[in-house]
């Protein structure tokens, strides 16, 4: 009953959010490579970055990975100013909502949590590893000449390798493999695994695209506010929130994706969305509980 | 006034990063991101 009465009030919002998240991975992986002549798409909207996580290895992507073109600039000793220009101008625009609403990656996560209601909680503070990530990522690339983010990245082996083995290109491929393959295959079926029992598991922890939309939470165009004063502290938003985040403790956390579940789940209302100090979204008290309140 | 006042610091980076993709765009940085991405990553398929 309670669960029922949680999911008719976030049903039109998350309606939306979900034809956003399947038209934005459709669109980015809509290429139909040749059955005979198999081989990726290439052609002039790779000069584009995705608007989140999707490989550039799968045979359907149409655009780049920006976490692997700019592991590309730091090998070939260039400043990557066409994708920190990108990466930047989204996060200031609207912080994590990409993460939230266009990401492919964040969007076969929140598939496969639905196979199970198991939920396992972690703490909050291991999304701190996201940025360990970042840190280290950068500079082991830097003297290794090797984009070692996308050798072990799940989202390379699941949206990359898969479909790739289903190819006639995998007999020549699989004569290359290595020890390594098997790792990245492992830490592949970890995630899937994790996927499962925790929510969003790899944008929580891992994603270093998402770290550093996340820093720019606080200081985007698009920004949560919570009235602190009427909330009931019920925890309702934490319930139907993604990445388990309590917004009235930080609205504009780093791990907040703004899936706006939390703005209509909230029995007081208490939650808005502005965009440049303009309040886009601040949904009505129900009259119902104006009156029990008087 | 004192609504858009939290909101200078993100015109000062929007202007920062606008700066930067249109000096990406310049330098032709997009070939680049073109041409590694029409390549079939090896490392990302994890046999490299």
């Amino acid at each position: 009953m309670h669960r029922n009465r949680i999911a008719s009030r976030i049903n039109k919002v998350s309606i939306v959010r979900r034809i956003a998240q399947f038209i934005s991975a459709i669109g980015i992986n809509s290429y139909i490579p040749d059955i005979k002549n198999f081989s990726i798409y290439q052609g002039s909207t790779k000069s584009l970055c995705a608007p989140g996580l999707n490989c550039y290895a799968c045979p359907f992507a149409r655009t780049s990975c920006p976490i692997g073109s700019l592991q590309h600039f730091v090998v070939i000793r260039q400043f990557p100013y066409y994708i920190l220009g990108y990466i930047g101008l989204v996060g200031i625009a609207f912080g994590r909502a990409f993460c939230g609403w266009l990401c492919p990656f964040g969007l076969l996560q929140e598939l496969i949590k639905k196979i199970t209601s198991f939920r396992l909680k972690i703490k909050q503070s291991w999304g701190i590893l996201k940025y360990v990530v970042l840190l280290v990522m950068i500079p082991v690339v830097y003297f290794t000449n090797e984009p070692w983010f996308c050798k072990l990245c799940p989202a390379g082996t699941i949206e990359g390798t898969f479909p790739i083995m289903l190819s006639p290109l995998w007999t020549e491929l699989s004569k290359l493999i290595t020890f390594r393959f098997f790792i990245k295959l492992a830490i592949a079926i970890v995630f899937i695994l994790l996927f499962v029992v925790i929510r969003r598991p790899f944008c929580r922890y891992m994603c270093p695209l998402g770290a550093m939309w996340g820093l720019f939470n606080k200081i985007s165009f698009v920004r949560m506010k919570v009235d602190n004063s009427r909330c009931l502290k019920c925890d309702l938003c934490q319930e139907v929130c993604p990445m388990d985040i309590k917004i009235y403790e930080d609205p504009n956390h780093f791990d907040c994706i703004r899936c706006l579940k939390c703005v209509y789940v909230c029995p007081q209302k208490v939650i808005e969305v502005e965009v440049g100090g303009v309040p886009l979204i601040k949904p009505e008290l129900n009259l119902v509980v104006k009156r029990q309140k008087q | 006034m004192r609504r858009f006042k939290p909101y200078v610091l993100s015109v000062l980076f929007l202007v920062i990063f606008m700066w930067m993709l249109l000096k990406g765009v310049k330098l032709k940085d997009y070939v680049e991101v073109e041409l590694n991405g029409n390549i079939l990553c090896l490392s990302c398929i994890g046999i490299e």
